[in-house]
């Protein structure tokens, strides 16, 4: 059972002995797995940890299909600013809600994006509603118009004094000017409104908690799976009241997750969960001197294993996060194959299944994940080292000293032996720099576990300098992980079928599904929920995404004072 | 083509796509304010020159006061122009962030306010300030660009966490400061098509009014960033700001561009395509002052920590970041490259300053030229090249030496020294010389830098 903890100081006042007829804590009783028999039943979730009552507005993926939703794919060819991109402690997403404000260069384009579909939609609109032919509009016209559209464009009914007020916005624009300018002004206000642009996750105020409303819920559910507003279904079901079932919100879920809006955005967590963003915006460089492979076709063909690998494991094949990073086969075309040394078969279609080389396994054998993690003329270890730590382990790193980036470059390296390999160097600063390796050796293990592949992720077993690489680690301070390892494509599988690594990766989906920080131990109640509702069966990726419909952080807030 | 009762209008399309023709017509707008500019005392104009990376110390800056004022080897480009130079040596910024002194706290660099997160700036940053004079906010362009918007690219913010977006691409640019100003068409096309928009924009702002009323404290916040935003752009399409009497048509012609931001991925970005973006955006920042529509302009030619080397391909090493770790070319001995990077960039600084003085409005503008790190990559010790603005005040010609008390790399605690001078104080100066008449700005500063300004 899970239950909601109102401070670190004040315990179970909302244990089960108080929580008869309460909808906030039905809610946060209720989970997959059943009340009792799975992990973390007798956890309690703190409601600090809840995401506090707010707006949050449309990241450019929802707008669009909001957009398009209402009127159609290619309403607008206007682009918008794409959203900026908030660090955490683990990894760096562009949906942080506290960060997701509206600037005078979005707000233009916004601008711009409205008077486009205003032009655009004039032949659907007319067609919606044929009434507004005639000139002046009747008001019966003008309040189905402007109480149709509103529904549609902020996702629930416009209450009494909003619809006087738009209709009184129509009525004057048609007065002055005529009732084509009316319906594009009416449009392009509701396009301008914060009621289209953000998200309510205000709720209603019960028990010191904001408990979703069925609007809300309905565009909760629909924007986590799969960012995009609710359908008629949804709507339907938020009309009768029935989104607070958890059953019928985990129904939902799965109708949902077979969307492709949903395998999009799976993909876009992805992606910018492994660091893999500069790959998927083409803006990767390489030294094309050293490697003169590297071509934007290259890039593309990366990015389109990644995406293919990851919509087949997810969503066909049903796979668990330790068959994403132990997988031994990959979708590849003759540009990867051809860095990859694979020979492919006569009439092979790219981006066909095939096996890897033993040497490359899962996500992190990828060459636009290794490629991305690297400098421009060579491989980083840091780089490499930090995504293990930070987005595979949930393992903090403190911010390097003052002064020490300057000195790095210098103490790290062993100035009498250039061409050592990265270890041999590494192993050199461990002696005369600890200054800087007593942090670093918190991950420059795992990025030393991965120099058998260069900088644009071609397999090697020696440097430049034709010193053999040794990839072997030894893991000592990680617990369950202790142990020793061939290579770190060997350490990804053992982290993604480990508890820990399971939870950080929970905790990585938590943050991108609701917009604000997880911490796997903070917020284990939750997520070891989202991990392992049967202790017999590895949780699968895709039913991690669709269980976050049932954890309280989707449908409780902490409160917002009037 | 939209009707209105009959008649044709221009498009709003067009409208809002700014100034179209290659024959350039001023708007009824700018004609408006630039007789409304007549006899009004307007504020002065603030320009930030942003280069990553710092400078290396030893070649960078000024040895002397008038006479002997003397420029330093990398700044030797300003010889021509040293008239209007002055520079500021030992300057630190007390506010960087306790986690380390690293490029993000790029964020510091002209809020100089610190906060619990190194990644969001605690404003107003200066140029948010000094545009507050004016109707109109502050602009940040940059030339190179890292695609992903990251914490070393935002320079400026408005407030907590509040961001201004940097911009690349100079169409954009274009459109969001003169896209409210029509080319050509009867002053009643326009002003039927300013007061749809004026209709439009009131209407949604006493829509959030309405929705803000039913918000609770803490999400009120994100309606009152909304609010202000439509604000602005309502002012930008109404009331142009005065002080616009050099703005002309070829000013405006030369903001106009057509094209295109040069690719920043792989291998296709080089010397020659920075520098026609540079140069495209340096005349587009002009004009948005000398036409009044900016007062308040930061440049970056990249963003904090950037990598790109604009020597890159003749024969340098290939990564400005890594140059100024120490990194070199084989056979080149260390900081030659960096002092080479330090160099070409005041070249274009000169540049730019020839650009304002041809355009008549250097001695109104006061321009910085500074880095978000000192030479140790800590914001301890750092110099600043202070130009132009001869009729707001500022002295030239000068050397202001501030002796650094303490070990540079030793972090935050090191800068905040008492003995040493803060960079707050330079902004104390600047925002005066702009006409901002408060004698405190950010945190640490003790009245500004005694002998840069005085007032005229």
């Amino acid at each position: 059972m899970l239950r909601i903890r109102p401070s670190c100081v004040v315990v179970c006042v909302l244990a089960a002995g108080c929580t008869g007829g309460n909808a906030a804590t039905d809610d946060a009783k209720a989970g997959p797995g059943g009340p009792d028999d799975s992990p973390g039943a007798s956890c309690e979730v703190q409601r600090s940890s809840l995401p506090r009552a707010r707006l949050w507005r449309l990241t450019v993926p929802q707008y669009i299909n909001s957009l398009e939703s209402v009127f159609g794919k290619g309403i607008t060819n206007k682009k918008l600013p794409i959203d900026p991109s908030t660090p955490g402690s683990f990894a760096t997403f562009d949906n942080v809600a506290s960060a997701a404000s509206v600037d005078d260069q979005l707000l233009t384009a916004y601008r711009e994006v409205a008077g486009d579909v205003a032009i655009n939609a004039k032949s659907r609109l007319t067609s919606d509603w044929p009434c507004l032919v005639s000139q002046p509009a009747s008001q019966t016209c003008a309040e189905s118009f402007v109480k149709g559209l509103g529904q549609k464009l902020f996702r629930r009914a416009l209450d009494s004094e909003e619809l006087q007020r738009h209709l009184a916005f129509f009525k004057n624009s048609e007065s002055r000017w005529n009732t084509d300018e009316a319906v594009a002004l009416t449009l392009e206000a509701m396009l301008l409104s914060p009621r289209f642009l953000y998200r309510s996750e205000l709720g209603q105020a019960e028990d010191g908690l904001q408990v979703l409303t069925q609007d809300e819920l309905a565009s909760e559910l629909s924007y986590l799976i799969a960012d995009m507003p609710p359908d008629n279904e949804l709507v339907e079901l938020a009309v009768e009241g029935k989104l607070k079932d958890v059953d019928v919100r985990l129904q939902q879920a799965r109708r949902l997750a077979e969307l492709p809006q949903a395998h999009d955005k799976l993909e876009r967590f992805f992606f910018q969960a492994l660091h893999l963003q500069p790959l998927s915006q083409g803006g990767l460089a390489k030294d094309t001197d050293r490697f003169p492979q590297w071509s934007a076709s290259l890039q593309a063909s990366m990015v389109q294993e990644t995406e293919t690998f990851l919509d087949s494991m997810v969503w066909n094949e049903q796979a668990t996060l330790h068959e994403l990073f132990s997988a031994e086969h990959s979708y590849i075309d003759q540009n990867l194959a051809s860095l990859y040394g694979i020979a492919l078969p006569e009439n092979f279609a790219p981006f066909s299944r095939i096996k890897l080389p033993p040497h490359r396994k899962g996500l992190v054998g990828h060459g636009g994940l290794l490629a991305t993690l690297s400098h421009a003329e060579d491989t980083s270890v840091a780089h490499r080292g930090l995504l293990f730590s930070q987005a595979l382990l949930c393992q903090p790193i403190a911010s390097p000293p003052a002064g020490a980036a300057d000195q790095a470059s210098l103490k790290l390296f062993n100035p009498n032996d250039k061409e050592a390999t990265a270890r041999q160097h590494f192993e050199f600063a461990q002696t005369n720099a600890r200054e800087c390796t007593s942090c670093h050796q918190q991950f420059a293990w795992f990025g030393l576990g991965l120099e058998n592949f260069d900088a644009i992720g071609a397999h090697r077993t020696e440097t430049q300098f034709k010193r053999a690489i040794d990839t072997k680690i030894t893991l000592t301070d990680q617990g369950d992980l202790d142990g020793t390892y061939d290579s770190s494509i060997e350490l990804a599988g053992a982290i993604a079928a480990s508890p820990r690594g399971q939870v950080c990766f929970a905790a990585q989906m938590a943050s991108f599904g609701f917009g604000k920080e997880f911490e796997p131990e903070a917020q284990s109640c939750e997520l070891e929920r989202l991990v392992a509702p049967d202790k017999e069966q590895p949780q699968r990726v895709a039913d991690m995404l669709i269980n976050l419909a049932a954890l309280p952080s989707f449908s409780l807030r902490q409160g917002g004072e009037q | 083509m939209t009707t209105v009762k009959g008649k044709r209008l221009v498009r709003r399309r067009d409208l809002l796509a700014g100034l179209g023709s290659a024959t350039l017509i001023l708007s009824p707008f700018v004609r408006k304010m630039r007789a409304q500019a007549a006899g009004v005392q307007s504020p002065g104009n603030f320009f930030f020159f942003f280069t990553s990376n710092g400078f290396v110390r030893s070649d960078f800056g000024s040895r002397g006061q008038g006479d002997a004022f003397t420029l330093l080897p990398s700044l030797s480009p300003l010889e021509p122009i040293k008239d209007q130079i002055t520079v500021l040596r030992g300057l630190s910024n007390k506010s960087a962030h306790e986690r380390g002194q690293f490029h993000f706290n790029i964020s510091r660099l002209l809020t100089c306010v610190s906060g619990d997160s190194p990644f969001i700036g605690y404003g107003p940053s200066l140029d948010y300030v000094i545009a507050g004079l004016t109707p109109n906010p502050p602009l940040n362009l940059i030339t190179y660009w890292p695609r992903v918007p990251n914490m070393f690219t935002v320079l400026t913010w408005r407030g907590k966490g509040l961001r201004l977006p940097h911009i690349n691409d100079s169409r954009e640019a274009y459109k969001l400061v003169f896209g409210g100003l029509a080319p050509s068409g009867s002053n009643a096309e326009v002003e039927d098509a300013l007061a749809r928009e004026k209709s439009l924009l009131d209407f949604v702002k006493a829509d959030i009014t309405a929705f803000k009323s039913r918000l609770p404290a803490s999400a009120k916040a994100d309606a009152d960033n909304m609010f202000e935003t439509i604000r602005n752009l309502e002012t930008k399409l109404t009331k142009p700001m005065m002080n616009a009497a050099a703005c002309n048509a070829q000013v405006l012609g030369k903001a106009r561009t057509t094209v295109p931001p040069p690719d920043a991925s792989a291998g296709t970005y080089d010397k020659a395509a920075f520098e026609q973006h540079n140069t495209l955006q340096m005349d587009f920042a002009v004009a948005t002052m000398a036409c009044g529509m900016r007062n308040a302009v930061t440049f970056m030619n990249q963003g904090g920590g950037g990598g790109l080397n604009p020597l890159k391909g003749v024969g340098k090493a290939d990564d400005h970041h890594e140059v100024s770790h120490g990194e070199t070319s084989p056979g080149v001995a260390p900081l030659v490259e960096w002092k080479a990077i330090d160099k070409y960039y005041a070249e274009r600084f000169r540049l730019l300053l020839e650009k304002l003085k041809t355009a008549g409005i250097l001695d109104d503008t006061v321009v910085v030229w500074g880095s978000e790190i000192a030479e140790a990559h800590s914001q301890n010790n750092q110099t600043f090249v202070v130009a132009g603005g001869a009729k707001r005040g500022i002295a030239h010609r000068r050397t202001f030496e501030f002796p650094f008390a303490g070990n540079e790399m030793g972090g935050p605690a090191a800068g905040r020294d008492a003995r040493n001078a803060s960079l707050a104080d330079l902004w104390v100066s600047v925002q005066k010389a702009c006409g901002v008449n408060s004698d405190v700005f950010g945190q640490d500063s003790q009245g500004g830098i005694s002998g840069l300004w005085k007032p005229v």
